[in-house]
């Protein structure tokens, strides 16, 4: 193992043992282990960890993947998911079925939907044709951004609700000005599981509205009869589909500024430590799954050499729609570039500072050229959130099998000297 | 820093952010540091690795050395930057001339022409080769004007002297002759520490004879030797020990003088304290203006790994860097620990929570030097050596106005009087005592009229809001002003403050103003900041500081 | 049962709970003692050196910091002698005298300045200033972060920046360089603050006492002098950007954002990244959508369409709400209610964010499966953590995360791995470093990438990426060679250990990337 990974055996066993022998262990992870085609393995490996040393339940121990957005946690829970309904509840289960069709007073498709990825291949199947977009932008986050561009160009009808002229916008047949999070109220849930109040400070400018209007005013339109006086009644609502947030009403959160789910019993404080009694499985038992060694799905050659990997920058958010427009964040970070080692650098007869060409079998792309020590050999590091420079024109589309995530952070590239094309700004 | 391509609305996004880390400055600091330690601790050794390498720290050395020892730019620059030996060269800074004149301009080095020669070097050395430095005490005022060109510290020093021997090359260290390990041992050292290894002297002996010899810690404190040993021993282990070698205050050389003539003498005395206290390790912390005497204590702690007294490495030899505070035991534990001298707060007491957390026994040269004596000839023959009244002998630095400046071994109690007529050859010829310092910088300035004080810890010298601290004794006369000496003293405290209380930081500093105004002091403003000062600093500097202040204003009004 | 010391201050007997300060006391019982070094926030720890909160303790011979010492059994404590008083002012005097005037100051409502108006000081005419021939690198006013201006007249040396740097966010940007008067402040080797490697968290502005580190944002352009002197009002409310949740106070004047605060949230006590303090002027941005727009009919749809050199106007029109909704619907409902290829509830899917609000993840998904009839309803979490969340649904029946990340500072041991907290979740690491620095908790990270939070780490390891699988199991395979693991636990919490063991036996038998096969 050793020689795959390039850490020695002792290094590794040191490791292990301070992990296991620990009295209590955490792990935490992030996209850098489930953004590959075989992220759900990378996990699985974690939780066998977790599960065979017992650091699991008890304080200072347990299993964290630290969310990235305000409302990862949240919206997932909220049934943001084609496979699930709130709470995580499977819209394939017919008794479940049963409750939320009763519940939304319809019948509803009893078949999963399609992921991210796959519906931007549907659209290029000619299967999907119109689609509703809220504040996200695929046209950057996607992978392979031609591939995803192009789809959503290919696509009849495009509703886009946002607060800036995205990449995404530009393919739209309607774009909905909608609210800024500094200007809008609603709850919040962290990667910590506490839920948590934003507050309006801002007026809208000009005449762009709450997205929660926009939404229902959408659904009435389209045959609905919904009526909602303020974001309290939809809370209120989600709360009588949502265990998890049982014995925790609005007012309550108002009153504690935080609480934390699940909450077991009125009044009590939420469990910040869940799995102490076992898992919320059938037999409420945790299930090791070992996991098989596979490449990733594109590994350098003499064509493509190097590995792209891609990420984040601490001063830009996501595709930059928000961060890139705030004054102090683009001053800091104000141009796309391309991370190398110096030694690489070196190595490819490149220049520091210097605009170059990364190329794929996806795209090619400019950017300015970084080195940055932290970067191994062999490799270049790429932020996605630059539309001047859209890593994500070159990143691998292809999916996990289990959790249908890209390959963001793996894919064969090569690096060139370019010439300026970008116009000057 | 290097000019990269600036990009964008201010940073250059060609590298990340702030000073980049390169290979060739990694190396060069893997040279200098030789495979020393990393340890947090060892940051001022190995900032004097790289200094004494390359004759100064350049900021890219300080960025490789951070990595190394993995430490930010900031906790490296900012431990650099508080100790005067430490020369950083920030991007575009010039580099120190290759060899450095520095001239002692304290007190009795001041009365002696310091200024003069600094301003002749000044003049006539060349500033591409020579960089002229003032210094605080270097521990030679029996022989002052003191210097020290390049690691050769030179007495009777003048301008044509010090650039002869830069033009000749004579600038390495100049060790004397001293007692070694074998010579010591010949003469019977080292028996003691056997017969208090083996049993036959008990550590409650051992404190039970310092408490009759009346020894008190002669770094100035004056704290009970014996009672500080069961301080200690009543804390829990593993202890530590520490050895304030940092002679720094001004008119005190007597330490430098034991340890360049008979060192073992420390040695024992320490060694069996540590064994009382049960020490599981010894830190010798010598000040780095006594380069002949670090070159001693270095080989001399090798003999005794060498001869098996001490395990490897049971004595650490730590290296001041240039900052009288460190003479203050907590601030030297922290210099230790590898950080600026920053004195602590107290409680806790450093024989409970000292260096590293650890019940911490700290002692002083002289104090340790004489257990050995104590021990052997007893603590009667000790104690009997004082005034009445007055236990114990006392090594007293005498300086200034006299024929025969040096250290003295005379009773504790004696007067300033019999100090000056009895062993030091009287005034010098010409010269009429005008007053004294009972006790180096600190200690204040006492009028000729109180020559009959008894100088010693404790009251008699209190109650005139004097001390008598290391025994530091300068003798003025009518040729000097004390308004003079007094500026002297204060620029030396607002030099060495640590910076870290407001009334030490900004007293010092505005005390030194207030003196410096032309015409009428404004002594309502100067009252305030001594009250401040003495009231409310951290530490003794702080608190001590004021005190020639206090006596120009009350007892020489005629030299304001 | 905690430790009490019952003591006098100022004349009443007061107790003093488990290690509290004289001050803390003496705040609990309304007594004000002035203090500057000392901030009363989480996090940090008190150094007394500013000597402002000096008290008079019976039988001490100098005067003691309230904020450091504890109190002993019948210690009589006096925070209002003359002697204390005489001492707490002139130590704002001295400061003072250092100092611009309040009003040609940083920040002329200073918690400084607020102390020193009870003294009735505002400044010193006996007093030299410390600046009076030093050199001006003393006081420069340092403009080269474009958030936060340095005016280091203003500074009082009292380390706050320095703890908040490095002790509470532990960015260990800023030292105190020098010594004595000129002790300063320092960016890493006294660079500029917009040259160092300062990550402009905020946390030295939030805690600086003088206005020395202030917020451009509320100050002229000089950055000299505050401007905006007061807020129409403070919002409670939640960070827009990463999941940590970090609770804001945003400060607003005139329909503008002028200042975000950190606030005492249980996930952020108070600390903030720079993303959270400074990137607030987005939402007033010129460039925020304020009409309806409507594709024009003769703007072509492609792929490759590149609006960031283009007019709107070249695209889009601006529309009514009535129109734009009418359009968006009937666009909608034309596709649910044909047949066919294209056609029907599936032919149309929707992808919410995770930036909006739990209401409006909810209505959205709400209207999808009810509006349109379809579970094509998404969002990018899809790209971020499905692989995780899957796995732990299987794993665990859970994809929430099993203990907040706070927990770390209960931690003995952890890993990170295939994330850098530092760049993605400023105010999460923060907890990560201080567990080390103060609790002595071992961090272990994994990453292709090396990463600052590396320089705390008990072990780091830059592993060949993509091989994480077989660096894992190497871990599982040692701990069950070495039977590390939790017998116990395992036979009355997990299933699938056995196969686990010859799984990890059978991989760790290969010696080369044998193993390493694509997935078919």
């Amino acid at each position: 193992m050793a020689d795959i990974c390039g850490i020695d055996s002792e290094t590794i066993k040191a490791v292990a043992r301070t992990y296991a022998t620990s009295e209590r262990s955490m792990i935490f992870w992030g996209m850098g282990i489930s953004q590959h085609t075989h992220g759900t393995d990378n996990s699985r490996c974690l939780i066998a960890l977790a599960l065979i040393t017992g650091h699991v339940g008890r304080e200072g121990t347990g299993l964290h993947p630290l969310r990235g957005q305000n409302n990862v946690q949240g919206a997932s829970d909220a049934g943001l998911i084609p496979m699930f309904y709130p709470d995580y509840r499977s819209v394939e289960s017919e008794t479940i079925r049963d409750q939320m069709e009763d519940f939304w007073g319809r019948t509803l498709d009893p078949v999963r939907g399609l992921t991210v990825v796959e519906v931007m291949d549907a659209v290029h199947a000619g299967d999907v044709t119109g689609m509703y977009v809220m504040g996200e932008n695929p046209a950057m986050s996607d992978p392979d951004q031609h591939h995803a561009r192009a789809a959503l160009a290919k696509l009849d009808h495009l509703v886009v609700q946002d607060i800036f002229l995205t990449e995404t916008c530009w393919h739209a047949d309607v774009v909905l000005p909608a609210s800024a999070h500094a200007e809008k109220l609603g709850t919040y849930s962290n990667t910590n599981r506490q839920v948590q109040i934003g507050r309006p400070a801002l007026d809208m400018p000009g005449d762009a509205r709450q997205d929660w209007e926009l939404i229902v005013e959408l659904a009435n339109r389209c045959g609905l009869n919904w009526h909602y006086d303020d974001v309290t009644e939809v809370y209120e609502e989600m709360r009588q589909v949502m265990p998890s947030l049982n014995y925790m009403p609005w007012e309550r959160l108002e009153a504690e500024g935080s609480v934390t789910y699940p909450v077991m019993e009125e009044g009590a404080e939420g469990d910040a430590i869940i799995f102490y009694d076992g898992f919320p499985t059938a037999d409420g038992r945790g299930r090791i799954v070992p996991a098989d060694l596979h490449a990733p799905d594109e590994v350098p050659d003499d064509e493509y050499p190097l590995v792209l990997t891609t990420g984040r920058v601490l001063e830009h958010w996501h595709t930059g729609a928000m961060t890139r427009r705030a004054n102090v964040l683009d001053a800091i970070e104000p141009e796309g570039f391309a991370a190398m080692n110096p030694r690489e650098i070196a190595k490819q007869g490149l220049d520091i500072g210097q605009i170059i060409s990364v190329e794929t079998r996806r795209g090619t792309i400019q950017a300015l050229l970084r080195a940055d020590r932290e970067v191994a050999d062999g490799m270049v590091f790429i932020p996605f959130c630059f539309n001047e420079s859209p890593a994500n024109a070159l990143t691998n589309p292809m999916l996990d099998p289990f959790g249908k995530i890209p390959e963001f952070k793996f894919c064969a590239a090569r690096v060139s000297a370019a010439v300026k094309m970008r116009a000057a700004e | 820093m290097n000019e990269m391509p600036r990009i964008g609305k201010g940073r250059k996004v060609g590298l990340p952010k702030g000073r980049q880390l390169d290979d060739a400055s990694l190396d060069e600091v893997r040279v200098a540091l030789a495979g020393a330690s990393l340890a947090r601790d060892r940051l001022i050794e190995n900032l004097h690795l790289i200094q004494d390498m390359f004759g100064c720290i350049e900021a890219r050395h300080i960025r490789a050395l951070g990595e190394e020892m993995r430490l930010s730019q900031a906790e490296v620059y900012e431990v650099a930057s508080f100790y005067d030996h430490f020369d950083v060269v920030r991007e575009g800074d010039a580099k120190p001339a290759p060899l450095t004149i520095r001239v002692c301009d304290s007190v009795s080095c001041m009365m002696n022409g310091a200024n003069d020669i600094i301003a002749d070097l000044e003049e006539s050395a060349n500033p591409d080769l020579i960089r002229i430095l003032r210094a605080p005490c270097m521990g030679r005022c029996a022989t002052a004007p003191a210097a020290r060109i390049g690691d050769r510290e030179v007495d009777d020093a003048s301008c044509d002297k010090l650039l002869e021997m830069a033009d000749t090359g004579a600038f390495d260290v100049l060790v004397p002759d001293y007692v070694n390990l074998n010579a010591y041992r010949e003469a019977g050292g080292y028996k003691l520490l056997a017969r208090v290894r083996g049993g036959d002297v008990t550590p409650d002996d051992l404190m039970q004879m310092l408490s009759d010899a009346g020894l008190r810690g002669l770094g100035g404190a004056g704290f009970p030797a014996g009672k500080k040993w069961g301080f200690v021993r009543s804390y829990p282990g593993p202890r530590l020990m520490t050895i304030n070698g940092d002679e720094g205050e001004p008119g005190t050389f007597k330490d430098r003088h034991y340890l360049e003539r008979d060192p073992h003498r420390m040695f024992e005395g320490a060694i069996i304290a540590a064994h009382a206290v049960e020490a599981t390790r010894i830190y010798l912390y010598m000040r780095d203006e006594y380069p002949a005497v670090l070159a001693i204590l270095r080989a001399e702690i090798e003999a005794l790994e060498l001869a098996e007294l001490i395990e490897p490495g049971f004595i650490e030899l730590r290296r001041g860097a240039g900052a009288y505070i460190c003479g203050e035991e907590s601030a030297m534990i922290e210099s230790i620990e590898g950080k600026r001298g920053l004195p602590r707060h107290r409680p806790p007491y450093i024989a409970q929570v000292g260096l590293f957390g650890r019940p911490t026994l700290n002692h002083n040269v002289e104090t340790l030097w004489w257990i050995r004596d104590i021990v052997e000839k007893g603590p009667k023959w000790f104690a009997d050596q004082g005034k009445p009244g007055h236990p114990g002998a006392r090594s007293w630095s005498v300086s200034g106005r006299v024929k025969n400046p040096g250290v003295k071994l005379a009773p504790a109690g004696i007067t300033v009087r019999e100090l000056i007529e009895e062993y030091s050859g009287g005034m010098l010829d010409g010269h009429t005592f005008k007053a004294y310092l009972p006790g180096g910088a600190s200690g204040g300035i006492l009028p000729a009229s109180m020559d009959d004080v008894a100088l010693d810890f404790g009251d008699s010298l209190f109650k005139h809001g004097a001390f008598v601290g290391s025994h530091a004794v300068v003798i003025f006369s009518d040729h000097d002003n004390i308004k003079d000496v007094a500026i002297n003293l204060i620029d030396f405290f607002a030099h060495e403050s640590c910076g870290q209380c407001t009334p030490c930081r900004g007293g010092t500093e505005k005390l030194a103003k207030l003196l410096r105004v032309d015409g009428k002091l404004d002594e309502g403003a100067i009252r305030d900041l001594e009250q401040v000062m003495r009231d409310a600093s951290i530490c003794g500097l702080g608190q001590a500081a004021p005190n020639p202040v206090n006596h120009l204003l009350t007892h020489f009004r005629e030299d304001l | 049962m905690t430790k009490q010391t019952i003591f006098t201050l100022n004349g009443k007997t007061v107790t003093a709970h488990g290690d509290e300060t004289i001050w803390q006391v003496a705040k609990r019982e309304g007594v004000d003692i002035p203090h500057l070094c000392y901030l009363d926030k989480p996090g940090y720890r008190s150094d007394g050196n500013c000597r402002a909160c000096v008290v008079d303790i019976e039988g001490e011979r100098s005067l003691a910091a309230s904020c450091i010492r504890k109190p002993t059994e019948g210690m009589v404590v006096k925070s209002t002698s003359e002697r204390a008083v005489k001492s707490q002012k002139m130590v704002f005097e001295m400061l003072a005298a250092d100092m611009p005037a309040r009003e040609e100051g940083p920040d002329d409502k200073s918690a400084f300045w607020a102390w020193a108006e009870t003294f009735a000081i505002t400044g010193s005419d006996r007093l030299p200033s410390k600046f009076d021939g030093a050199a001006t690198e003393m006081h420069e006013n340092d403009i080269s972060n474009p958030a936060i201006a340095v005016n280091l007249d203003a500074c009082i040396s009292c380390g706050l920046c320095v703890r908040a740097c490095r002790e509470v966010q532990v960015n260990d940007v800023i030292g105190m360089g020098m010594r004595g008067s000129h002790s300063v402040p320092v960016f890493d080797i006294h660079d500029p603050m917009g040259h160092s490697t300062c990550v402009t968290c905020g946390e030295c502005v939030q805690a600086c006492p003088t206005g020395a580190l202030y917020e451009k944002s509320l100050m002229d352009d000089a950055g000299k002098v505050r401007i905006v002197q007061d807020f129409d009002k403070s919002v409670k409310s939640v960070c827009p950007f990463c999941g940590v949740g970090c609770q804001t106070t945003v400060n607003v004047k005139d329909n503008k954002i002028v200042q975000v605060d950190g606030r005492d949230g249980p996930s952020n006590e108070n600390r903030l990244c720079v993303k959270g303090r400074f990137g607030f002027d987005y939402a007033q941005s010129p460039e925020r959508l304020t009409k309806p727009l409507i594709r024009r009919d003769d703007a072509p749809k492609a792929g490759d369409i590149d609006m960031r050199f283009m007019k709107v106007s070249d695209i889009f029109r601006e529309a009514t709400w009535e129109e734009a909704m009418a359009r968006a619907a009937s666009g909608l409902t034309a596709i649910r209610d044909a047949k066919g290829k294209g056609k029907g509830s599936n032919a149309i899917a929707g992808f919410g964010s995770a930036k909006g609000s739990n209401e409006e993840a909810y209505l959205f998904q709400k209207f999808i499966r009810q509006g349109i009839g379809t579970n094509n309803v998404d969002h990018c979490t899809r790209l971020c953590h499905a692989s995780s969340v899957a796995a732990l649904l299987e794993g665990m029946g859970s994809g929430a995360v099993s203990a907040p990340f706070m927990d770390a500072m209960k931690a003995d041991c952890v890993i990170v791995i295939g994330a850098r907290p530092t760049t993605n979740h400023p105010v999460a690491a923060t907890y990560f470093k201080q567990a080390v620095k103060k609790k002595g908790m071992k961090l272990i990270i994994m990453d292709p990438r090396g990463q600052d939070m590396m320089r705390y780490a008990e072990h780091s390891l830059k592993f060949k990426p993509g091989t994480d699988v077989a660096l894992l199991n190497a871990m599982l395979h040692t701990i069950i060679a070495e039977e590390l693991y939790d017998e116990q636990y395992i036979q009355a919490n997990a299933s699938g250990f056995d196969a686990l063991k010859q799984k990890s036996k059978r991989l760790c038998a290969g010696k080369n990337g044998g193993y390493l096969r694509h997935r078919q």
